[in-house]
């Protein structure tokens, strides 16, 4: 059947199960756009600005297991997408962005809005395309979701002329994908897989440290086996939060900068560290040289390139999460780990995340309850800053991607949007987005995709009148020069009025659990403006430079050598 | 210990590949001494057909080594990277 280039996009998002794009036209993209009246069956998001269509596709792709599409106009359009393509790049996100681009006539003429959208694109994607003839799109969609969910995931961007979207022909969808240069390993190696096992049969001082690869892996259920037959406590890394039910005896937390102390204890007291689908992010080690000095590393992961490439590894097992450790439970022997297990109990003891003593509003403390009128049951997505390491710390995730936030990049501005896509995604769940005045206000006019889509996303913005974190550093190692960090803001719930969106202010204690039950009362969306103490800094920390095990507790600050 | 190594890459014969090659050198930071292409054909290896030839002569550590050939083989278009002993070795 013959069918233009435009039909031939939403032919193939329908036959790769695409329910929903988030999007924003233009110019070279109208014809794209011209045509999706003709299928009724896709839901089309409109956005405020194209980087909330890359965090949309990517919170909803992160909270449904699925690719999470975006599209957007040539130049303008395109580069308004490259921070949340990275965002999404870094996280590992299965997500496919459509670009528009100038005809094909024009290309490298510096036409009017065109850009290099594929140049730009080549170092924060998986892999990209310029559609150079209407018959290779449908090839090259194919690949796109094939690439983009397998493997590793990651953002694939597919850039498209609009002369090409506007040619005819003749269209068929392939049933195979051939790429001779991509084969990801999925099954381990077996003697690799034995003698890992072997190494966990012998340790005295265990650790599983999880990673995001085991949500991607759907891995969950392997993961519990190996750590209940093998009686092996489980540390998660900020994006494996989830991946562990964190209310399991078996689990100490997230180690990490911001980790719990006895979480970095745990790391530095075993004597074997098992990582699975991680990539021993800086935010995590700490000094390299001084990360787990007593162990053994045994690393799991599908992408050989992470395998050495930060930490010197014993056993590397190149494979997917989920064969993996099913193939590792096998051989595991029952045994206990009674001594190491009541160790790890007593740092936990000795040295809690706790909440200080204070008469006014305490970040940490709204956060709590925001947990506790949710019983656990909400997904909470993240801005980037003080809010999102206490949104960590200070909540019981016991299920996979119930905490969705940046981690690699550290986007500011991703938690509104992204919020957007996790509802758009799991309409039935309770979403709020946690965030801090200033990642809200870097992508606040996201409340106009609320509005109009009419999302019960509810949102706590956690405001302390501060660019939090930075001012945090400054306070600790620039002796409190505050410069650049006090920020003001609007009226927040005058701003959620003006959308229509109803809101409360909070100033004190009292006020914080009737403001988060009117929340969850209301169908529809609802903000609240949590005004918290401004200079509360978020502890544990490890100071930059510093070993997991110098993690400091107590705020000294102006004490602190870098 | 650093030391001289010498890496061969079959590539699809598409455009921009040898783009996505450098850009891995420049932004992991590896440092070429050496780099030739050409096109199989010019081969006369009838099993290669429609891939480009990259050898490359790079001088480092072993591991680095070992961490560029794996950067590399990550590339979509790249179909196959192998390391051949340089001069001097067994
Ligand atoms: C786009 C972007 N710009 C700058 C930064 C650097 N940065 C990290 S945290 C932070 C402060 C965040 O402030 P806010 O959202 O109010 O959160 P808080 O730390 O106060 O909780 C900044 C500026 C960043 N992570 N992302
Ligand atoms: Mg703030």
């Amino acid at each position: 059947m013959k069918m233009t280039g435009a039909q031939i996009v939403w032919e193939s998002l329908l036959k790769e199960e695409v329910e929903v794009v988030f999007g924003f036209p233009g110019g070279a993209i109208i014809p794209i756009y011209d045509t999706l009246p003709e299928y009724p069956q896709m839901r089309h998001v409109l956005v405020r600005h194209e980087q909330g269509a890359a965090h949309a596709a990517d919170g909803y792709a992160r909270a449904t297991g699925k690719v999470g599409v975006c599209m957007a106009t040539s130049g303008p359009g395109a580069t308004n997408l490259v921070t949340g393509i990275t965002n999404a790049y870094l996280d590992s996100v299965p997500m496919v962005a459509i670009t528009a681009q100038v005809a094909r006539s024009v290309i490298g003429t510096d036409a009017f809005q065109e850009v290099d959208t594929t140049g730009i694109t080549l170092p924060i994607t998986k892999h990209n395309y310029l559609v150079l003839d209407t018959a290779s799109l449908a090839r090259v969609l194919k690949e796109s979701f094939h690439l983009a969910r397998t493997g590793r995931p990651g953002p694939v961007l597919v850039d498209i002329p609009r002369d090409v979207l506007a040619e005819a022909t003749e269209y068929s969808y392939p049933e195979e994908v051939n790429l001779p240069g991509y084969k990801p390993v999925l099954e381990g190696h077996a003697a690799q897989v034995k003698r890992a096992a072997k190494m966990i049969n012998e340790a005295e001082r265990p650790l599983i440290l999880a990673g995001r690869g085991v949500a991607i892996a759907g891995a969950h259920r392997e993961l519990r086996e190996l750590a209940e037959a093998g009686e092996i406590p489980v540390v998660t890394t900020l994006l494996g939060i989830g991946s562990f039910p964190e209310s399991h005896d078996l689990s100490f937390g997230m180690p990490g900068m911001h980790g719990a102390a006895y979480a970095n204890l745990a790391v530095d007291g075993a004597d074997l560290i098992i990582a699975v689908g991680m990539r021993f992010d800086d935010r995590l080690t700490g000094r390299l040289s001084g990360f787990a000095p007593r162990a053994k590393v045994i690393h799991i992961d599908i992408d050989p390139a992470e395998i050495g490439k930060n930490v010197r590894v014993d056993v590397p097992i190149v494979g997917d999460a989920r064969q993996v450790l099913g193939a590792v439970v096998k051989q595991i022997l029952p045994r206990g780990h009674s001594e190491w297990l009541k160790q790890l109990g007593q740092w936990r003891d000795e040295h809690p995340l706790s909440v200080r003593e204070c008469g006014g509003l305490l970040p940490q403390y709204v956060i709590r309850q925001i947990y506790e009128a949710t019983g656990g049951g909400a997904i909470v997505v993240t801005g980037v800053g003080q809010h999102q390491m206490w949104a960590a710390q200070h909540c019981c995730y016991d299920r996979p991607n119930s905490l969705i936030s940046s981690g690699g990049l550290g986007t500011m501005g991703f938690g509104l949007p992204a919020s957007v896509g996790v509802k758009v995604g799991c309409p039935d769940d309770v979403v709020w987005c946690i965030d801090g005045d200033g990642s809200f206000q870097m992508t606040m006019q996201e409340l106009g995709t609320i509005a109009q889509e009419k999302l019960g996303v509810k949102i706590a913005i956690i405001n302390n009148g501060y660019l939090g974190m930075v001012r945090q550093w400054q306070g600790l190692f620039y002796e409190r020069r505050y410069v650049a960090t006090p920020l003001s803001g609007p009226d927040f719930v005058q701003i959620a009025a003006a959308y229509g969106i109803p809101g409360l202010r909070v100033t004190r204690r009292e006020g914080v659990v009737p403001a988060i039950e009117r929340a969850l009362g209301e169908d529809g969306p609802f903000l609240i403006d949590f005004v918290v103490e401004p200079e509360e800094d978020v502890y544990p920390m490890v100071p930059p430079g510093a070993a997991l095990a110098e993690v400091i507790e107590e705020p000294v600050r102006g004490e602190v050598a870098v | 210990m650093t030391s001289k190594h010498i890496l061969v890459a079959l590539l699809e014969d598409k455009p921009g590949v040898l783009n996505r090659m450098s850009s891995v050198f420049r932004r992991r930071g590896f440092n070429i001494e050496n780099v030739n292409v050409i096109d199989t054909i010019n081969l006369g290896d009838s099993s290669l057909t429609n891939l480009t030839r990259v050898t490359i002569v790079v001088s480092g550590s072993k591991a680095m080594v070992t961490q560029l050939k794996r950067q590399l083989e990550k590339i979509i278009d790249v179909v196959k990277v192998s390391e051949i002993p340089a001069e001097g070795e067994a």
